[in-house]
């Protein structure tokens, strides 16, 4: 059974303990805002600047990325290591309520990310659209279709395995992931059936004054609930608390 | 801490282990543990790989028994968490939780966390505890020494203000001044009527813990004096192939006095009066007339349990 105050009560710690880390501001606003700002003011990447929406929705893509399952599994593979996941079982917390304060505070830390963006976005001259308001939810699915493969890995592997294949994860979403760099249609018809750039094109159909097709963000959405559904039916079968 | 009681028998056990076993891919575990626990204090001792730690985190409901069972005051741990209670507070041996916090900010969540379930009267604030057991509130976790995460361990386990208390080793890595010191802390913050189990493979400890004393070995109860190591006792063991009904025996006997369940084919009768020789007359007569054939026959006082423990643990050792 879960009881909310106990439910808030631990989302509080749980984000309050990662936001004051030096590491996640790091990962969630510093290296965000820097791929802001070199995707609207440089043509580094495509040999032209990014509109600052589009840059506007990569980034936030970025941020969510990081906290829904870098640093999630990282954070989590710690704990496992360290017996605070064992700990955790000797309060009056249920299994579920320490899952579920644990994916809201990786939520929570990618609205945090997001309010630096947001800031970094209108200085950069970004106009806000009434679809904005949807951002938070779609920041959530995409932190539900992505924190189950933390789970997963952090529940599996030794804690310096999950250091090292999450940083490299998310790399390879820098890069590879259809976020940052375009590829041809075949590849980006290839990479929106996965995660990362299926959260961009929700995101982006909420803050750009959008030219995507309903159906296309439909079907980014059931990719999102769909990789969701998998990862955390693998992590509830695979973890391993201790 | 309290000092054990003389639980009757048909009282609500604090807990109730009954045929516990819980056996590691590798085999090793525990086997076949009846035991009972009442307000009071219980010392379980052994050396490594005997199984404490096992049976302790089974009974905080950290790990599932392969058979047996387990009740917390009548309720299986499920139970009593589903009814939004917490009846077991837990110190572990091993880890460093939330290694990034600082001790009074893990005190002050958790005391937040336990204000969400129904507490016992009297439980000990966080400023408190923070006092009593010196606990550092400006180093984080991680910098800890061995000494102060212990302490921060069993002050994690006493904000829960639970009526159980669970240590599993405290005073593993500590020299002999810091366990006597959280000893001594401990006999002054745990309150009163607790069921307090504590681990430990340091038989000088306990001395310290004045307490019923069980000892593992193999996985198994191979000792329970019954009756805490400060109180003076006097012992009546006998061997019997025949299983006796402990109820008819404490009746016939008349007195105060604690009978354990059969543990290696032998009774064991505790007193804390002599016993004497129309002592031992009544309990043949009582296992003539059921028809338990009866051997080795052993009376002795109180001192002897420690040289007894001490002997069984070596012997495990030597194994």
């Amino acid at each position: 059974m879960i009881k909310l105050r106990r439910l808030f009560i631990q989302t509080k710690w749980e984000f309050l303990l990662n936001a004051r880390n030096s590491e996640q501001l790091l990962l969630l606003v510093i290296i965000p805002i820097v791929i802001l700002i070199v995707l609207t003011k440089t043509a580094i990447i495509g040999g032209e600047s990014t509109p600052i929406a589009t840059a506007f929705a990569t980034v936030l893509t970025v941020s969510t990325v990081a906290a829904g399952f870098t640093s999630l599994a990282i954070a989590t593979a710690f704990e496992r290591r360290s017996e605070t996941l064992v700990f955790l079982g000797t309060t009056s917390l249920t299994r579920l309520e320490v899952v579920l304060a644990k994916s809201f505070g990786s939520f929570l830390l990618a609205i945090f990310a997001g309010l630096f963006t947001l800031v970094a976005a209108l200085v950069l001259g970004w106009s806000p659209t009434l679809g904005s308001l949807f951002v938070p939810i779609w920041i959530a699915l995409g932190v539900f279709s992505i924190s189950g493969f933390g789970y997963l890995i952090a529940g599996t592997l030794r804690a310096e395995a999950v250091l090292a294949i999450a940083n490299a994860i998310f790399v390879f979403v820098l890069m590879f992931g259809g976020v940052i760099f375009t590829f041809g249609t075949g590849v980006t018809a290839l990479l929106e059936f996965f995660p990362p750039l299926a959260l961009k094109t929700v995101i982006d159909f909420s803050v750009s004054v959008p030219d995507i097709g309903y159906p296309h963000v439909i079907k980014a959405m059931l990719v999102l609930a769909a990789w969701g559904i998998v990862g955390h039916a693998l992590a509830s079968r695979f973890f391993k608390w201790r | 801490m309290p000092v054990n009681p003389d639980p009757a028998a048909d009282q609500m056990w604090a807990i109730s282990c009954e045929n516990l076993s819980l056996t590691y891919p590798s085999g090793a575990g525990i086997s076949g543990i009846d035991l009972n626990f009442g307000p009071g204090t219980t010392a379980i001792v052994g050396n490594n790989g005997a199984g404490k730690s096992t049976l302790l985190e089974a009974i905080a409901g950290l790990r599932t028994p392969t058979s047996g069972q387990i009740e917390i005051f009548g309720e299986t741990p499920g139970m009593w968490r589903s009814r939004g209670v917490h009846q077991v507070g837990v110190a572990l041996q091993d880890g460093r939780p939330y290694p990034g916090a600082k001790p009074q900010a893990l005190l002050k969540y958790l005391n937040q966390l336990y204000g969400c379930v129904q507490r016992r009267s009297g439980y000990p604030t966080v400023e408190f505890l923070i006092e009593a057991f010196s606990l550092t509130t400006n180093t984080a976790i991680k910098n800890l020494s061995g000494g102060e995460l212990q302490r921060l361990k069993c002050a994690a386990a006493l904000v829960a203000g639970a009526p159980i208390l669970i240590l599993d080793e405290p005073t593993a890595g500590l020299d002999p001044q810091g366990r006597r010191d959280l000893y001594n802390v401990l006999a002054q913050v745990v309150p009163e009527k607790s069921t307090v189990l504590v681990s430990t493979h340091i038989l000088e400890d306990l001395e310290q813990i004045n307490s019923r004393v069980i000892a593992l070995t193999s996985g198994c109860v191979a000792y329970d004096s019954q009756v805490s190591s400060a109180t003076t006792a006097f012992y009546l063991t006998f061997v019997s192939r025949s299983n006796i009904e402990l109820s008819g025996l404490r009746k016939a006997l008349a007195e105060d006095v604690v009978i354990s369940e059969k543990i290696n084919g032998s009774y064991s009768i505790t007193s804390e009066l002599p016993i004497d020789a129309a002592f031992i007359t009544t309990v043949m007569n009582f296992c003539a007339q059921i028809g338990a054939e009866v051997s080795q026959i052993n009376v002795r006082e109180r001192g002897g349990v420690l040289a007894d423990i001490e002997n069984l643990l070596l012997e495990g050792g030597a194994q």
